[in-house]
């Protein structure tokens, strides 16, 4: 059995970054995490997409996650203006750094979403799994 | 400030996968403000690095430290506690800083991480251009402040040399001023055009790199 299919069975890692003005008013907390069958959730609120600096993804799939999963506001509606901005050009950014050395660019998205509720929060998580689920478990796991 | 950018990744890997434990040495000065190797692109690297030798087989440990100047050897000293122990070191800052690492901790390789290719200005956020070449022989003052040996493709004296486009745009690069161009409109502008008639001589390169290695003493400084 290949690893690519391996991984299809496998319970994917995702780690999903959130502006906390995105989130619904109801919605709000810290960080939290849900684990299912085939997908492990981890979520983890920011203050501003914008202060999601490039290390810190690159960390997170260092240490074995599968994928990671940016939800930043629209455009016109960044509380600090440029912020989710910002963060799209550091999702490409690494994007490009992943497929220079040979990962998939997949393994990091980016969502611009409002009021957006915990369950939603676990779609997008689940649309970013099922993106890596084919090209098989990140190499960093278990190290 | 002094310019450097990463050199290619693979070139990078393939320089450490012999190794075991690295220590990746970044530096706060020149190389941060050109987003090459201040402490932000030190932690950048490192874990990319990390997985892009995990992905070829390799398992490297690489730890991070981010001096505030690799150009001076107090700072430098900081290292030596991390130094004793790894195999190897990767430097991100520019060449003199590269060299004072592999000096002060000889007989341990020191890789360099960028290469460093020119002085520059920050033009706009992540926008730099040349401005000096570190000629040794400054004629700002003759050019109304535009360097023509940075700034020129040629490093004409006594320009331009008749291929600018009409849009005073370089011959060499459309996206790239002809500074000669600049440095006539400026003269007009200022009313001393005939300046530039002037025939400036050849430039005296002895004291630039032409000279042979720098070395400079000033005996009131020294200790």
């Amino acid at each position: 059995m290949s690893k690519k299919t391996q991984n299809s069975n496998k319970n994917v890692e995702v780690v999903v970054l959130y502006c906390q003005h995105g989130l619904s008013d109801d919605a709000k907390g810290s960080d939290w995490s849900q684990k299912s069958t085939d997908v492990s959730v981890r979520a983890i609120m920011m203050p501003c997409s914008s202060k999601i600096e490039v290390p810190y993804i690159l960390k997170i799939l260092q240490a074995g996650v599968d994928a990671v999963e940016i939800v930043a506001c629209p455009e016109k509606s960044c509380k600090f203006l440029i912020g989710s901005r910002r963060a799209e050009k550091r999702i490409e950014y690494i994007r490009g750094l992943l497929e220079k050395i040979g990962y998939e660019p997949q393994r990091v998205g980016i969502s611009r979403k409002l009021s957006q509720s915990p369950e939603k929060l676990i779609e997008l998580a689940k649309a970013r799994a099922d993106a890596v689920r084919s090209v098989g478990t990140n190499p960093m796991k278990g190290e | 400030m002094i310019f450097a950018e990463w050199k290619p990744l693979d070139e990078l890997v393939d320089k450490l996968k012999a190794h075991k434990k690295v220590l990746l040495v970044g530096c706060a000065t020149c190389v941060a403000e050109c987003a090459a190797g201040g402490e932000k692109e030190t932690e950048t690297l490192a874990p990319l690095l990390t997985m892009a030798l995990k992905k070829q087989g390799h398992t490297v440990d690489i730890t991070t430290a981010t001096l505030e100047k690799q150009c001076e050897w107090e700072f430098v000293e900081e290292l030596a506690e991390k130094a004793a122990n790894v195999d190897a070191i990767m430097s991100l800052a520019c060449g003199i800083g590269i060299q004072a690492l592999a000096e002060r901790f000889d007989p341990m390789p020191v890789y360099p991480g960028v290469n460093t290719s020119s002085l520059t200005i920050r033009e706009e956020d992540g926008v730099w251009a040349g401005r000096c070449a570190a000629c040794g022989d400054c004629v700002l003052d003759q050019t109304f402040g535009f360097c023509p040996i940075a700034r020129c493709a040629k490093s004409l004296l006594n320009g331009p040399c008749g291929g600018t486009r009409k849009d005073g745009k370089c011959e060499v690069n459309e996206d790239v001023d002809c500074i000669w161009n600049l440095i006539v409109e400026r003269a007009e502008q200022r009313g001393q055009l005939e300046s530039l008639a002037e025939i400036r001589k050849t430039k005296n390169w002895s004291n630039s790199r032409h000279g042979g290695p720098k070395k400079v003493v000033r005996e009131d400084l020294k200790k």
